[in-house]
C-alpha cells in the first residue's frame, strides 16, 4: 500500500504529488448518489409527489409547475387576507349602516316630538318640490293673504250669512 | 475528465428539460478537482465525500441564479471551501478537546493506516506539516501548491487580497520547511 521512501531533504517537493486515493468507481457512483439526493430533496419539497422522477422531469418542474408550487403558499396567504378583508368590510357596512338608519329614525322622531318639524312639513316639502297637475296657485295665494292680514274670519262668515238671508 | 465550457454548462442548465444533463456536465468537469480540494483539507475520504456532496447539492440549488460575476470554477471552489470548513467545525464540536491545533494534528494521526492514503514518507510528513498550519494558510498552500491556482483566482475564492495571499503562502511554506527539517 505505502511505498515509503527514506529520503527526506527537508524541502517541499518541487513537483506536487497526490498521496490520496479514492475507492474504485467512486466518481461514477458520486453522480448517482448526488442525483438521488437531489430527487429526494425535491420530493420532500413538494409533498404528495409520489411519481417516479424521470430524467428532466424536475427540470420542467423548476421552470414551470415548480415555481407555481413554490408560490402557492404566498397565493394562499394573499387570498386569505383578501377574504378576511372582504368579510370585515361587509360586517362593518352592515353594522354601521343599520346603526346610521336607527340614528336617523331616532333623530326624526325626536324632532317631531319636540315640534321642530311636523309630518305636514315633510309632506309640504314634497308638494313644493313636485306640485303636480291639480295644484292651484290661487288657493295658496288666498291662504297666504288670509293668514298674513289678520282678517276677522267670523266677521266674514257672519256678513256672508246676512247677505244670504 | 470531460471538459465543457462554463458558458455551455450554465446555458444548458437554464434551458428547460436540460438541467440534469447540464449538471452531469458540470460534475464531469469539476467533481474531481473539488473532491481533491475537500480531501486535502479534511484528509478523511468520508468527510471529503460528505463535503463534496453538500457542495454539489448547493450548486444545484443555486446555479440557476448564478450571475456569472465570477468564473464558475471560483464560485464552485468557494462553496467547496465553505463546506470543508463547516465540516471541520462540525468535527471539532464532536471532539472533547476543542483546541484547534489538537484537532488538526489528529487529522493526520491515522494516515499511516488509512487504506486511501498512498503516499511515501515524505508525503506523509508533508501532510503532517500542512496540518500544523492555521486553516487559512492551509487553504492558501493547498490551492497554490497542489491546484496551482493563480493568486488572482484564489483572491476570488477566498475573498482576500493578492498581497495577503502571497504573504500567507510564504509564511506557510516557511513553516512547512521548518517542520520538514525537524527544527
Amino acid at each position: 500500500m505505502m511505498d515509503r521512501k527514506k529520503h527526506n531533504t527537508g524541502k517541499i517537493p518541487a513537483k506536487p504529488e497526490n498521496p490520496f486515493r479514492v475507492p474504485e468507481g467512486y466518481f461514477g457512483d458520486l453522480q448517482v448518489q448526488v442525483m438521488d439526493r437531489i430527487r429526494k430533496e425535491q420530493e420532500t419539497t413538494v409533498p404528495g409527489t409520489n411519481a417516479e422522477p424521470t430524467p428532466g422531469a424536475h427540470d420542467q418542474s423548476r421552470h414551470g409547475k415548480g415555481r407555481m408550487i413554490s408560490m402557492r403558499p404566498y397565493i394562499t396567504l394573499a387570498a386569505s387576507i383578501s377574504g378576511i378583508a372582504l368579510v370585515v368590510y361587509i360586517l362593518l357596512q352592515t353594522v354601521i349602516g343599520s346603526r346610521l338608519n336607527e340614528q336617523a329614525i331616532y333623530d326624526l322622531e325626536m324632532l317631531e316630538k319636540t315640534g321642530i318639524i311636523q309630518d305636514d312639513y315633510i309632506i309640504g316639502t314634497t308638494y313644493e318640490e313636485d306640485p303636480g297637475d291639480g295644484y292651484d296657485q290661487w288657493e295658496e295665494d288666498a291662504m297666504r293673504y288670509l293668514s298674513s292680514n289678520e282678517v276677522d274670519l267670523i266677521y266674514l262668515i257672519d256678513s256672508n250669512e246676512n247677505q244670504n238671508e | 475528465m470531460s471538459a465543457y465550457s462554463d458558458r455551455e454548462i450554465i446555458e444548458k442548465f437554464k434551458t428547460p428539460g436540460q438541467q440534469e444533463t447540464a449538471f452531469r456536465m458540470l460534475m464531469d468537469t469539476y467533481q474531481e478537482r473539488l473532491y481533491w480540494h475537500c480531501r486535502r483539507m479534511l484528509v478523511s475520504h468520508e468527510d471529503a465525500d460528505d463535503a463534496l456532496q453538500n457542495t454539489l447539492i448547493k450548486v444545484w440549488k443555486n446555479l440557476e441564479n448564478f450571475r456569472q460575476e465570477s468564473e464558475l470554477f471560483t464560485w464552485l471552489f468557494r462553496i467547496a471551501t465553505n463546506e470543508s470548513l463547516s465540516q471541520i467545525k462540525r468535527r471539532k464540536r464532536h471532539q472533547a478537546n476543542t483546541d484547534d491545533t489538537f484537532y488538526d494534528g489528529k487529522l493526520t494521526d491515522t494516515l499511516e493506516t488509512d487504506p486511501w492514503f498512498d503516499g511515501d514518507e515524505i508525503q506523509l510528513k508533508l501532510q503532517k506539516a500542512i496540518h500544523t498550519l492555521p486553516e487559512k494558510q492551509r487553504l492558501v498552500f493547498n490551492l497554490r501548491y497542489y491546484e496551482e491556482m493563480k493568486y488572482e483566482e484564489m483572491s476570488e475564492v477566498l475573498e482576500t487580497s493578492v498581497g495577503a495571499l502571497k504573504a500567507s503562502y510564504h509564511h506557510a511554506a516557511k513553516k512547512i520547511e521548518k517542520y520538514l527539517t525537524g527544527e
